[in-house]
């Protein structure tokens, strides 16, 4: 029995192991900052949905449309691609000579001192900002919403105290409109929690990535065979764990939720 | 302009995957879907437990580790069941596990807006049918169903899209078999050819547009079927809520 023990806790804290415990940072990193990003685009995607230019106008709501009619995979793969596209491109006017031109064969970069190289840090805030942008056009349609479900007295009564637009935007409307917007944005929240299994998807070595090569059969010349296929243990650790994030998520917005309904009479919070 | 139409006729043979996949998963997470949402409302304790921990079991999970977790485990019984039973060439067929895994995950989704319909059937009318006498199936057939089909429509519409965007992921988590590849994979091989991310892309993001309106507008008009007792049928905006 202590045998067992001793091996089980010397197989789960192997280098490995450890690795992949460690690449868990990567997906919360970029749940949260997948979140924030969400968050501001999201204001910001509100703000030109109820500008008064129409321009303007068109293009919040033409974000918020686009974006979501097509899966959330594609835009997810797409933008880091066409990002580092975009900046290659732009280092290519710049360095690239006639030259250089010339004695590149393959089709991309245009000259191979415009390869700009991406590591897992550059992935990982691409990634965020691609879940950010993505998730950004649902939030802007959930604080769309909110922001037009604050009652129209409260900011009357806030013009009636001479407050200026600014003020009534930033002191009341706002800060009212959490109330409203708060269980649409749990379920963006949701949204990007389970988007985050894609990261591997990126070459960004997380959670998924790391289960697949520690279930893989392993096989040792100094000790045989330690397991066979064990890939479905892991897999079901990592299917427990996003069950628990939501579990977790759930009863934190929940408080949240409460927090910011103080002192205001109001249906959403039922 | 032929370039353009070439490109389109490079994804249209995989689009019949992604279609295949939702058209598969759809009609057998409908039923399940309804089984679990009564199970869910079942008086019976160990019956509406489990139906709650499978919906939110699927539900609070990303269908990419659903679709890593079930395929490993499909394929750790291989030896000692598929292969001797000579299954095995269809067991783990993606063209199999696909539409499997796709039809948990839609009927966990799908039962929770039943329930949610379910819960929202006028308490009057299933009160006026048991008034009548009706026995629990027929106040079912008679009055629960075609209330909390009604009322559940818009909302499964907007899972049936997001279930047909969920088909893109299919095959990043299955092995693709020789030519059987889905519009994000074609997208993938076409831009790791030339490198043009923005043409591939998307084409295959019109393709997911073009088959999301399609669908919106074939349940628009089952709904508007199902409201043609209405006065005024309501009806179907083109983008309801888009929430999963």
């Amino acid at each position: 029995m202590s045998d067992n023990l001793a091996f089980w806790l010397s197989y789960l804290t192997n280098g490995k192991h450890l690795t992949w415990y460690a690449s868990f940072q990567f997906t919360i990193f970029a749940a949260l900052a997948g979140g924030m990003l969400a968050v501001i685009f999201g204001l910001a995607g509100a703000t030109l949905k109820n500008s008064r230019f129409l321009p303007l106008r068109l293009i919040g709501s033409t974000y918020s449309s686009i974006v979501r009619g097509v899966p959330d995979v594609l835009f997810f793969l797409f933008f880091p691609l066409a990002f580092e596209q975009a900046v290659e491109w732009f280092i290519a006017s710049q360095v690239c000579t006639p030259e250089t031109l010339a004695a590149q064969s393959a089709t991309w970069p245009p000259c191979k001192e415009a390869n700009w190289f991406l590591g897992t840090p550059e992935y990982l805030i691409l990634a965020s900002v691609s879940l950010g942008l993505v998730y950004g056009a649902f939030a802007t349609n959930v604080i769309h919403g909110a922001m037009r479900s604050v009652p129209q007295g409260q900011l009357e009564a806030a013009r009636a105290y001479g407050m200026s637009a600014t003020q009534v935007l930033w002191r009341v409307h706002i800060r009212q409109m959490w109330v409203y917007a708060l269980p649409g944005l749990s379920n963006v929240w949701m949204l990007i929690v389970k988007a985050t299994s894609l990261l591997s998807l990126l070459q960004i070595a997380d959670i998924v990535l790391w289960a697949d090569r520690l279930g893989a059969p392993n096989y040792l010349s100094a000790v045989g065979l330690v397991h066979d296929d064990w890939r479905w243990r892991y897999y079901l650790v990592l299917f427990v764990f996003y069950i628990l994030v939501t579990f977790a998520s759930e009863k934190a917005f929940g408080a949240l939720m409460n927090r910011a309904g103080r002192g205001i009479l109001s249906e959403a919070r039922s | 302009m032929t370039w353009f139409i070439e490109e389109l006729a490079l994804f249209a043979p995989a689009i019949v995957f992604n279609i295949y996949f939702a058209v598969a998963s759809i009609p057998l997470g409908f039923v399940a879907a309804v089984f679990l949402a009564l199970g869910k409302d079942s008086a019976n304790p160990l019956i509406s437990r489990l139906s709650r921990g499978f919906i939110y079991a699927f539900r609070g999970s990303p269908l990419f580790i659903q679709f890593f977790m079930i395929y490993s485990l499909t394929l750790s019984f291989n030896i000692s069941l598929w292969k001797p039973l000579g299954l095995s060439w269809f067991v783990l067929h993606p063209l199999f596990i696909g539409p499997l895994v796709l039809t948990l995950n839609t009927a966990a989704y799908t039962a929770e807006i039943f329930y949610g319909a379910l819960r929202a059937v006028p308490r009057g009318e299933v009160e006026a049918a048991r008034a009548y006498g009706m026995s629990r199936r027929q106040q079912f057939r008679q009055v629960v169903w075609p209330n909390l089909i009604r009322l559940a429509w818009p909302a499964y519409t907007n899972e049936v899209v997001f279930l047909f965007h969920a088909t893109a992921i299919v095959y990043f988590a299955l092995p693709v078999i020789g030519l059987q590849k889905d519009v994000m994979i074609t997208a993938k091989e076409l831009f790791e050819r030339d490198y043009n991310a923005f043409l591939h892309f998307s084409v295959a993001a019109l393709y997911f547009l073009a088959v999301s309106l399609v669908i919106f507008f074939l349940f628009g008009l089952v709904y508007k079927r199902l409201m043609r007792h209405m006065p005024a049928a309501p009806r179907m905006r083109f983008m309801p809520k888009w929430i999963r």
